[in-house]
Formats: structure tokens, sequence, C-alpha cells
């Protein structure tokens, strides 16, 4: 029954036992990642005023409150939008710029590319408060167009490093080949090149969509008054006031980001596999 | 947590010889006599709860105690037990043979008498002792027939005829009860006149004397005193929600700039008050808002209601938690003290109170929590009945304007502002505001049927001024700054030092069924502030267990892993297991082979991920936020805190450019080694 840890698991002959510590390491490591989220999920089926693990009784009152909440259900709105408006603006300007970088011949190209995913590496709180500065000299504080401006600067980096990394193993002499046949640049780009690289374009799309609907930082400083991000709401909420409610919104968006994650890596391997 | 709190007064009072024998005496028997209110027998926990410890001494000290020995506080709805003994003795002496001598219809009354401001009592119960019918003795009825009677003014009287008394020696026990009604008034006092009548005696006046009254002590020998602490039956509450619901408003008809900000107003049972104190809501509530300069009587100019958003006045969602009622049985999920019910706001005119009534209410009666929401008997907050919450627009310019050392001109005059806003207008103030709730009162009516408080004109907390409390107020802070826009600065204070929720000093008792709080002390993030002193510090609890470095690190960790595992297994992916072929080909042990050939060829991977996951939690600002319970700043935390609190630009600019410059630098010196554009992460 044991016999498989007698043999080997690599070709250097280390058997399975010798590994055993190994995978029990690793179990371990997988069980804290994934132990938060099971602890949210029971959470917020609980009947309890507190969070309460586990729950003594169950309801399904915390979502009740959620769903009849128009604050919730307007910050809900509010993510949604900006997370959608994001991807759309994200997605087009990131795609483009990857192009550009990709095949401009500029020699000062890659420190264009370090500048583009600055917003990745530098602490998105000085994103935020120069956001803020910003916005209220333009006076577009709390409102949905700031909103999708700084997090469009966010996922811009995104989606420019996936949809690089695909037009990095695309052939560009098929592009090449359109244009020498007459077609313009933009349509040998649409006809030709987007197609093909038309798998990261969209991962990168939701992984915009993602970055957006997750980010808390920026939202706190610049979304409020009609247009608070859920994210903000939470945050805040668990900052002053710990009811469950929490926990259902988490669970929600535990399975919206699932859902959206493992969309991107469907997409993802769609386009490794071509 | 009832129990006879007050010894028995002996203290016998002759009559006076009546004519004939025998003599009837009140309060024959020693330690028979006087009035023994039942109330609580020990101190009031952080729980509201009794807790065994030493009481507190009264009444100054901490008058809402309503626990301990030598509280001398009458709780609404507690019961003040009057004991009398009636004798009757032969004063002929031992010689009269017959020793048949006796009185008839041998009658006792008592009349109490509500005081100012008003109490409102009524005895509860008739003696067993009082007869009423046909005397067998005689055949005749009983005259007077036992009675209470309460009367159109408040006042009630208790007729209590005891039919024959007998010689030599009888003596007839009396125990009545009084009721003190939570529709009294704070510190309200009551009068109980005695007399003893005997059928061919006529009446004497046994005493007159006030039994509910100041501040006097109570011991066996004195004449029982006491006070009554006449609570709210529902309490109102404000609580502060969050730093950033204040935002910046035009308004909508007159286009000017403004400050907009919310508030909650809640309204609550106070779960550890035991039902004592809590009556059902059978009208319509009412209670005004208004807003002042802190420390004043002023009010602010201009502030209004929004004038256009939806969330005007609104039942908040805390309506919806289960009530546990007075049996202590929890409540079916979605059950509410106050589960009905619709509320509106008005506001006469810009800078008048915004005056609320909510109609419609629960009127059952049944329903009062008197613990926790689980039942439970731990920690737990005062009770969310329902609250509602509204928002408040305040122009900039009246933010602007204020100046307590600016003298007003012409100009001032013309414009419509008087001190303290006659300031100068340069988009720069800050204006201390304390937004208090008064008026409050869900039942009580005066003779006319309007709604009074039950506080009492120049009790009730809320207003500023003429010795009032202030704990149902809220300080709150409106800062311009020219720079950076408007900037918001909301926060919470204790007002009064030394409490938080509590009884305030210079305030008599009200119902409160907790400790003081030390000055700066602070209970989770948000500072609450109840006139009826059931602070919640409910939130400690949560802090407590997750309030440390340790927390932090771990919440850290997990949300980095990933961005540590992924460089480290595309190095190694990267590796060619051919090597590791010809170590052992060679005659490496495995062990060997992995250390000196495949270690080393994974460790810019490693290097890599270590950077990344370094340069990322240098910029940490929520999981700290979370986890680290106000304890664990992080720069990014310094920073945030520099601008929205402290509105302090240049410093959170210097701690940026420190961060940024830190980042900058790591990353630089880490692309000379390794590969960083081929690696991904985000920023949390």
């Amino acid at each position: 029954m044991f016999g498989w840890l007698k043999k080997p698991a690599s070709e250097t002959q280390i058997t399975h036992g010798q590994r055993l510590w190994l995978y029990i390491f690793s179990g371990v490591v997988m069980v804290l990642l994934v132990a938060p989220t099971l602890i949210v999920i029971p959470m917020s089926f609980s009947d309890s005023q507190y969070l309460e693990f586990p729950p003594e009784t169950w309801s399904l009152r915390w979502y009740n409150n959620y769903f009849g909440s128009p604050e919730w259900m307007n910050a809900t709105y509010t993510s949604l939008s900006a997370a959608f408006l994001t991807m759309l603006v994200a997605t087009p300007v990131g795609v483009v710029a990857a192009y550009g970088l990709h095949t401009s011949r500029f020699p000062l190209v890659r420190l264009a590319f370090v500048m583009l995913i600055t917003p990745m590496m530098v602490p998105v709180v000085l994103v935020a408060i120069g956001a803020f500065y910003v916005f209220v000299k333009l006076s577009l504080l709390y409102t949905m167009t700031g909103l999708v401006l700084a997090h469009s600067i966010l996922a811009l980096p995104l989606v420019l490093i996936v949809t690089g990394s695909a037009l990095k193993s695309y052939d560009m002499n098929q592009e090449l080949a359109a244009r020498s046949l007459g077609a313009p640049r933009w349509k040998a780009f649409l006809t030709i090149t987007l197609p093909q690289i038309r798998f990261a374009v969209v991962t990168s799309a939701l992984l915009a969509f993602l970055t957006s609907f997750d980010e808390v930082v920026i939202a706190m400083f610049i979304s409020g008054g009609d247009n608070p991000t859920l994210t903000r709401n939470m945050f805040n909420a668990l900052r002053d006031q710990i009811d469950p409610t929490i926990a259902a919104i988490s669970t929600i968006m535990i399975i919206v980001t699932s859902v959206m994650m493992i969309l991107a890596q469907v997409f993802g391997r769609g386009s490794s596999k071509r | 947590m009832i129990a006879s709190m007050l010894g028995s007064v002996a203290v016998p009072i002759s009559v006076g010889a009546a004519v004939g024998n025998p003599v009837v005496t009140l309060g024959g028997v020693p330690g028979s006599t006087g009035h023994v209110v039942q109330t609580g027998s020990e101190v009031f926990d952080g729980l509201g709860e009794c807790s065994g410890a030493a009481p507190l001494a009264p009444p100054v000290a901490y008058p809402g105690n309503d626990c301990g020995p030598g509280d001398n506080v009458v709780r609404t709805n507690d019961v003040v037990s009057y004991g009398y003994s009636l004798g009757v003795s032969n004063l002929d002496g031992p010689s009269d043979p017959a020793g048949a001598e006796f009185v008839d219809d041998v009658h006792f009354t008592q009349t109490i008498t509500p005081g100012s401001p008003d109490a409102v009592v009524a005895f509860a119960s008739m003696p067993s002792a009082c007869r009423t019918g046909t005397n067998p003795d005689t055949g005749n009825p009983y005259v007077p027939q036992s009675s209470i009677v309460t009367d159109g003014s408040g006042s009630s009287t208790l007729t209590c005829n005891v039919g024959r008394l007998d010689g030599p020696s009888q003596t007839i026990f009396l125990q009545t009860q009084v009721r003190v009604d939570s529709d009294s008034k704070n510190n309200a006092d009551f009068t109980a006149s005695d007399t003893i009548c005997e059928t061919d005696g006529g009446c004497t006046p046994v005493s007159t004397r006030p039994e509910v009254t100041g501040a006097d002590s109570v011991d066996a020998t004195a004449d029982n005193t006491a006070y009554v602490s006449a609570a709210p039956r529902f309490d109102l509450a404000k609580n502060k929600y969050g730093p950033n619901d204040a935002g910046v408003i035009t308004h909508p008809s007159t286009g000017e700039l403004g400050f907009l900000y919310r508030f909650y107003e809640t309204i609550e049972v106070d779960a550890a008050s035991d039902g004592k104190g809590s009556s059902p809501l059978d009208g319509d509530l009412t209670f005004s808002d208004m807003m002042y300069v802190q420390g004043t009587t002023t009010q602010v100019p201009l502030f209004e209601m929004h004038p256009t958003s939806t969330n005007d006045c609104r039942w908040n969602d805390h309506a919806s938690r289960p009530v546990p009622f007075g049996d202590g049985s929890l409540g079916p999920a979605g059950t509410n003290v106050i589960a009905t019910g619709d509320v509106t706001c008005t506001q006469s005119a810009p800078g008048a109170p915004i005056d609320f009534t909510l109609s419609g209410t629960d009127t059952s009666g049944d329903r009062f929590p008197t613990k926790g929401s689980n039942n439970s008997t731990s920690l737990q907050p005062p009770y969310y009945v329902a609250s509602l919450y509204n928002y408040v627009w305040v122009p900039f310019e009246v933010i602007d304007r204020y100046d307590p050392a600016a003298a007003c001109d012409a100009a001032d005059t013309a414009a419509g502002f008087a001190a303290p806003f006659c300031g100068e207008v340069d988009t720069v103030g800050d204006l201390p505001v304390t937004n208090c709730v008064y008026d409050f009162d869900p039942n009580a009516t005066d003779a006319l049927g309007n709604p009074v408080s039950n506080y009492g004109a120049d009790l009730e907390p809320g207003i500023y001024g003429a010795g009032t409390g202030l704990n149902n107020c809220q300080n709150t802070s409106f800062i311009l700054r020219n720079r950076g826009g408007a900037v918001k600065y909301f926060h919470s204070e204790v007002i009064s030092s030394g409490y938080v929720g509590g009884v305030l000093p210079g305030q008599t008792a009200y119902h409160t069924g907790d400790g003081p709080i030390e000055p700066g002390q602070t209970f989770a993030t948000a500072a609450r502030q109840y006139n009826n002193g059931t602070f919640p510090a409910n939130n400690a609890r949560l802090c407590e267990r997750i309030d440390n470095m340790t927390g932090t690190l771990i919440g850290m960790v997990h949300i980095m892993l990933p961005f540590l595992i992924l460089p480290v297994y595309n190095a190694m992916k990267a590796i060619d297991q051919d090597y590791l072929k010809a170590a052992s080909n060679l005659g490496a042990s495995p062990r060997r082979a992995f250390w000196t050939v495949f270690f080393p060829l994974s460790t810019p991977g490693l290097f890599a991920g270590s950077l990344m996951v370094f340069v990322l939690c240098l910029g940490f600002f929520v999981t700290p936020a979370v986890l680290g319970g106000g304890k664990v700043i992080m720069v990014s935390m310094k920073i945030v805190s520099n601008i929205e609190l402290f509105v302090n630009w240049g410093a959170a600019s210097a701690l940026g450019v420190v961060l940024l410059v830190l980042t900058v630098a790591i990353l630089w010196a880490a692309s000379r080694f390794v590969n960083l554009g081929a690696m991904t992460g985000g920023g949390h």
C-alpha cells in the first residue's frame, strides 16, 4: 500500500518517501494560502451579530443585509462600473502601447517600458495621494471619471506585460507580409496581429477589470460622495464596525474574482496552446 | 439580582392615646416598619451586570449605579416596598381580667404625592391584611373599605382597613409596594403621608415625610430616602461612522460649495438594564438634532439637510438584527424592537434644528432586549434597535468665517453673519462642531398631551450650557485648506475627560450600567458616546486578539507568498534537468546535487522574488491597517494619516519621497543582477 513511497520521485532516484516531508510542507503552505477563504465563507452564513467562526447557527441574513442595503448596492454598482470602464480604457491603451514598444526601434524604448510599468512597482499609496492632489485641482475628486483614470493607470502595466509577452511569441513577419501586400498598418494590425494575440488581450482585459475591482487604497482617497467603491466601503466598515456583512460581501467577491481568474486562465491556456 | 437592599427601619411611631382602651400604635414591632427599596444588590460591571465588586460610593461618585448596597437610587420600575406594623396593646395592664378590649375598623392610610419634577408613582399592591366587604365580627361593612385610589394629579392613596384588633396585645403587619413608573423624570421625588385611624378615636397623622428626595445616604436610623432615577425607556445614541463619510458637495440650487457630512443616530435600549427603565414604545417618537460650535451654545448658521440626497433621514439596516426579548429568549431573525416605523425629518430653515419623527412603531409591548443578541452575557454593545442617518451640508463660507477672535464689521452683518462667524473669507478655516441630539422623548407627555422629555428641562443631556450633559453630542471638525482642496477631518473624542458614556460629572442619575472609563483609554477605532452609559467596548475584544505585529506578519506573508513562489518557480522550471542527472551520474547524492547544482541555478529567481516581496511590502497599507489594530504603523499608513488626519502635505510628501527613492533604488540595484521585467505583480 505504501509501496509508492519507495519508488523514485524523479530521475535523480529520490524516492517519494524521502520527499514525504516536502509534500507535507507544501500541503501546510497550501492550507495557509486557502485558509482565510475557507474561514470567511462559513462566517458569512452565520446568524451571529459578530464575525464568528465556526458559526453556531446559520442564516442568509447578512446576504439579505447586503442585497437589501442601498448603500452597499450603490457601492457595488460603482465598483462594477469603474472596473468595466477601467477595462475599456486600459485594455486598448495597453495593447497599443505594447504593440508600439514591441515594434519600435526607438532607442529609449526600454525606458518607456519602465515608465509604463512604474505604477506597478511604486507603492500604491503614492499613486493614491498623487491622484488625490491632482484630482482636487481638476475637480475630478469623487467622480467616476477620476476613479477610472486612476485605476487605468494601475491596470496599464498588467495589460502591457501580458500583451507584450504574447507579442514576443508572435511572428511579426506575418504583419510585414500583410503590409507588403498593400494593407495599411492599422488594417494589418487589426486583421492579422490582433486575432492572433486575442487571448492575451482578453486575459489582460480581465486582469484590468480585477485590478480596479479589488483596489482599495486609491479608492479610499478619490472615491466617495456619491461614488464610493465597494472595497473602500468594506475597508471602512472593517475598521469601524465589524459585522458579518463584510464576510458575505467577501464571499461574493471571492466567487467573482475566482470566476474571472478561471476565465483568464482558460483564455491564457488557449493562447499558449496555439 | 433583586434583593432587599436596605435594612428595615425600626422607628416605632406612637399614635398617641386614643379614646378608650386599648391603644393602637403604629410600628409596634421593631424591625417591621419603614420602607424598603428593593433594587439591585451589587455593582454593575462593564457588562452592565452586577459584578459583586465593591460598590462605588453613592450617590455623588456614581449616581447611576443601581446595584450596590448603600445605593439609594430608585429605578424606574423598581419597587419601593413599605412595611408597617399596626399594634394594639392594653395599657390598663395585666389586671384587666377580660382582655376583651378591641377596636374595630382600624385603618391605615398612606398618600404618596409627586413632587417636582414629577415622579409617576402608584401603589402596586394591596396588602393582604386589608379587608373589604363585611366585618364578620360586627356584621357591618368595613368603614372605610380598603382601596387604592390614584387621583388625576398623580397622587395615590392606599386605604387599608385591618378590621378588628383585639387586646391585650396584637400586631398586624402590612406590606405594600409603590412602583415608580418609567415616565418619571430624573431626580424626581414624591412625598408620603400616613395616618392611622380607629373608629372611636378619629385619625391621627402618623408622619409626613419626603420619601424620595435628594442625595441623602441611607442608613438604618435615618428616614429612608432615595431619589428616582428615570431613564428614558429608549435611548438615543450618536455613533460615528467612518472618517470618510464627509465630502465636498455643491449646493444644488445655489451652486455654493459646502461640506457634506453624514451622521448616524442610533435608538437603542440599554441592553444591560435588565428591563428596568425599558418599557414599550407606544407612540410617536420625536427628537431633534442641532449643530453647535464646540464648547458653546452658539448655533452653526446655515447648515442644512442635504437638499437632494436620496438617503436623507432613512432607517438603517441595523434594525435587522434579532431581538432578545425580555424573557431572555432570542427573537426570530429579522424581528426588531422597532420592527416597523417610518421616519421623517424636517428642517424649517437652514441653521434650524432638524426635527425627526418616528411613527408607526411597534406597540406590542413585550419587546425589549436584556442581553446580547445571541443571548450571551459576554461583552456586547448596546443593542441597536434602529438607527437612521442623515446628511448635513455646511457651506464652506461658514467654516471659512469661523474665528472667535474676529470682530464683526458692517460687511459681515450685511452678509447675515454674527460673531464668531466674522473672520476673514479666505478659503481657510477650521470649524469645530458639536452635533447634538436632544428632546429625545419616546412616550412622555405633559398634562396637555404635549411631548416632554424624561429628563426634565434642565437635566436632559445633549444640549450645551445650563449645566447639562454633553454625552448626546459628537465632536466633529470641519477643516478647509486652500491647498489640496477641502480636506476632511472628522473625529470623535471624549468630551468630558474621565467618562465615555456613563454618568458624566455634574449630571445626576439616570439609568446606566457601566463603569467609568479612564481618560485617554481607547476602545477599538470608533469612539462612541452614549447618553445612557452603555459603552460597548465590543471591538476591544476583537482588537486584542489580532492587534499585534505577528498577525500583521502572518497576513503579509499570506498575501506575498505567491509573489515569491512565481519567480522562484519560473527560475526552477528553466533549469535543465540534465544538470542534475549529470551530477548524480558523477556520484553526487540527491541532496548534494540539489545544493551544489540545482539551488545555485535557482538563486536568481529567489533573489528577484525576495526583492519583489520586499519592495511590495514597503508600500503595504491595507493589511497592517486592518490587522495591526492601530499599533503596527507602516510608512504608507503614516502618509495617509498625515494627509487625512493632520492635513500635513509636507510631512506626507517627504515620507512619500523617501519611500519612492527607497523603492526605486532597490529596484535599480536589483535590476543590475536580475531581470525584473519578467516578473509581474501588484500592489497591496
